[in-house]
């Protein structure tokens, strides 16, 4: 078991536990965290499982932790790593069950007083059209054609298919369409639990959101995002339901299978991994691109619901709400980073955590390109979230990666004892929050006690350089599975 | 006699399960993942709904994992809860049977995959099969 003498300070927001803690670590363990967040961090296996992850065929640099750090599977929650392309390995516990799970915010043409009044009304609305909760069906059942499609054209499909604007693409990491992606290497099964499933939330910590923007910290970065105290935006966090939840199982059960096929052995079976060359490795990748546009095309969907609710509730036909920017959290992906000061192409792992590319990255929005990408950082419901954007520091020093939120401090369990769900309900409504949810259990468990505080993990990877703060913002309406 | 804990996991959701048999073992593994999907599965249901199941691993504990799978995927698919097991054969390596279980419109949890972490199957002293299963919430 890892213990804070086994790390040696290097700023102070960086530890490493060095290759010399134990004989088959290839790189050493970084973790981004302020002293108090690393005593929490030691309290679970996450660092334990942070050296496993160092033992990885081909990996890069450093295995890396972030402040919001948590125990997983196989990775930490909180977890980057990069292996060298081609050769170097791909690990579905280092993208999560969950592939393509992450944010899009949405901001609206109005303010909060503009607005106030039909909030109530708004998340009623929000809440009809939006299916929340475990086994809800959306608005569409795709036939196995229509599905293919969406399999290899992501978000795309979705504006295609009428619902959504041709801009709204250009602000979706890779466009909103993984181009590596075939329907092929998807099974039957993994089709037939996603073709009524686009335009869902889904259950657990997923969420839509209407906040207000109640702070701004940078006011060019602000500006480029088209963002201003006081406006209403939308928060939406989802990924590739159960489509995605197949393709992960599926493949980590056939990694695991095959391993010996690799020479790897592996420290935790939740490491399951194939060199991304190999015919296994190459069949997830390419079924890992097809969920992740899934998870696209359901944010996309989604967007199209609040643009409805919005039109049919405040008025007009909700074209002013744009898309500010859509992130992944959990997901690999091909990317050039530099190491020792050469440019190697690498398959960056990242689970619960996000993509924070530097500015002027070739692969932004030319209106992005001065202040950075946008990283979406979402709080619990009833606390605030945050707009963050890339750093130049990030892509030298984290393969421009950050954090993605705040790690659970209580199990689901105790915070169903300790909170009661109407309760709840009743003070997020004292504090002008309306809640509208599909199960009281799913209140109890999701309540802000159960929650760390997310500014501290966000204050923390601003210190450490590795992203900036842009806006705060603070929820007036809760939607949840 | 079949025991069914819910374990306390910071981030997801656990049962602890125990059995007098490793037949035992995989049955309590299935109501107790239904139990996890809603609190109170199979209260007065009429389990009409079969399914048959035929999983092959590499281990015991990789086809009890395996197989809980399975029954999460048919559940999703067919929007229904499957708490009963019966076996036909049971291998280290093998596992064919049927599930058992209802149409259900309103399932509370929302489990996104049955993980391998801190999953087991041993023997205790006493002869008894145990096993913890964490599943990813």
């Amino acid at each position: 078991m890892i213990e804070f003498n086994h790390l040696e300070q290097k700023t102070d927001f960086l530890w490493e536990i060095p290759t010399s803690y134990r004989d088959d670590m290839r790189v050493p363990a970084w973790v981004y965290a302020t002293r108090e967040a690393l005593e929490e961090i030691l309290q679970d296996d996450s660092l334990n499982q942070l050296v496993n992850v160092s033992t990885l065929p081909g990996i890069q640099k450093a295995a890396i932790a972030m402040p919001d750090a948590h125990q997983g599977y196989g990775f930490p929650i909180g977890g980057v790593a990069a292996t060298e392309y081609p050769d170097g390995v791909i690990s579905p516990g280092g993208i999560g069950y969950d592939i393509n799970c992450g944010v899009r915010l949405l901001r609206s043409g109005s303010s909060f007083d503009e607005v106030k009044e039909k909030l109530e009304q708004l998340s009623k609305e929000l809440y009809n059209l939006i299916p929340t909760g475990a086994g809800k069906s959306g608005p569409l059942h795709l036939r196995q054609t229509e599905l293919e499609e969406l399999l290899e054209e992501g978000a795309q499909w979705t504006v295609n298919a009428g619902y959504g604007k041709t801009e709204d693409l250009e602000y979706i990491e890779s466009n909103g369409k993984y181009d590596d992606a075939d329907a092929g290497a998807v099974s039957h099964k993994a089709k037939q639990r996603g073709n009524d499933q686009v335009g869902t939330l889904g259950g657990g910590n997923h969420f839509m959101e209407v906040d207000r923007i109640d702070e701004i910290y940078d006011e060019e970065a602000a500006r480029a995002m088209n963002l201003h105290k006081g406006q209403i935006v939308f928060m939406i966090h989802t990924g590739s339901r159960g489509l995605g939840h197949q393709v992960a199982t599926e493949n980590v059960n056939s990694f695991l299978d095959n391993l010996g096929e690799y020479g790897i052995s592996l420290p935790d079976r939740g490491l399951a991994c194939a060199p991304l060359s190999s015919s296994d490795g190459q069949r997830y990748y390419k079924a890992m691109g097809a969920s992740a546009n899934f998870a696209w095309a359901n944010r996309q969907m989604i967007t199209h619901q609040v643009r409805k609710a919005w039109g049919n509730v405040i008025g007009g036909d909700g074209s002013d709400i744009d898309v500010v920017y859509d992130i992944a959290h959990n997901m690999a992906k091909i990317e050039d980073h530099r190491v020792n000061g050469d440019s190697k192409t690498m398959i960056v792992h990242r689970k619960g955590a996000t993509r924070a590319f530097g500015p002027n990255h070739p692969v932004l929005p030319n209106r992005y390109k001065p202040i950075g990408q946008p990283v979406l950082i979402p709080g619990s419901m009833g606390t605030s979230s945050y707009i963050l954007a890339g750093t130049a520091e990030g892509m030298e020093e984290t393969f421009g990666s950050t954090c993605h939120g705040a790690g659970r401090r209580m199990s689901r369990t105790s915070a169903k004892k300790q909170v009661n769900a109407d309760q709840l309900r009743k003070e997020l409504k004292q504090q002008g929050i309306y809640l509208q949810a599909a199960s009281r259990s799913g209140v109890a468990e999701e309540a802000p006690l159960a929650y760390k505080d997310v500014s501290i993990v966000v204050d923390t990877v601003e210190k450490a350089g590795i992203a900036k703060k842009v806006a705060m913002m603070k929820p007036v309406a809760v939607i949840k599975g | 006699m079949k025991v069914i804990e819910e374990l306390g996991h910071t981030a997801d959701k656990g049962i602890h399960i125990e059995a007098d048999t490793r037949e035992e073992l995989f049955e309590a593994a299935v109501t107790g993942m239904a139990r996890m999907l809603k609190e109170d599965s199979a209260k007065g249901k009429q389990l009409d709904l079969i399914e048959k199941i035929e999983i092959s691993a590499q281990d015991l504990t990789s086809l009890l994992i395996k197989f809980l799978s399975e029954v999460l995927t048919l559940s999703d698919i067919q929007n229904a809860l499957f708490t009963e097991l019966e076996i036909d054969l049971l291998q280290d390596h093998a596992l064919k049977g049927r599930i058992r279980g209802y149409r259900e419109e309103h399932i509370e949890e929302d489990i996104k995959a049955v993980t391998y972490h801190q999953a087991v199957v041993r023997q205790t002293e006493d002869g008894r099969y145990q096993t913890n299963i964490i599943f990813d919430i």
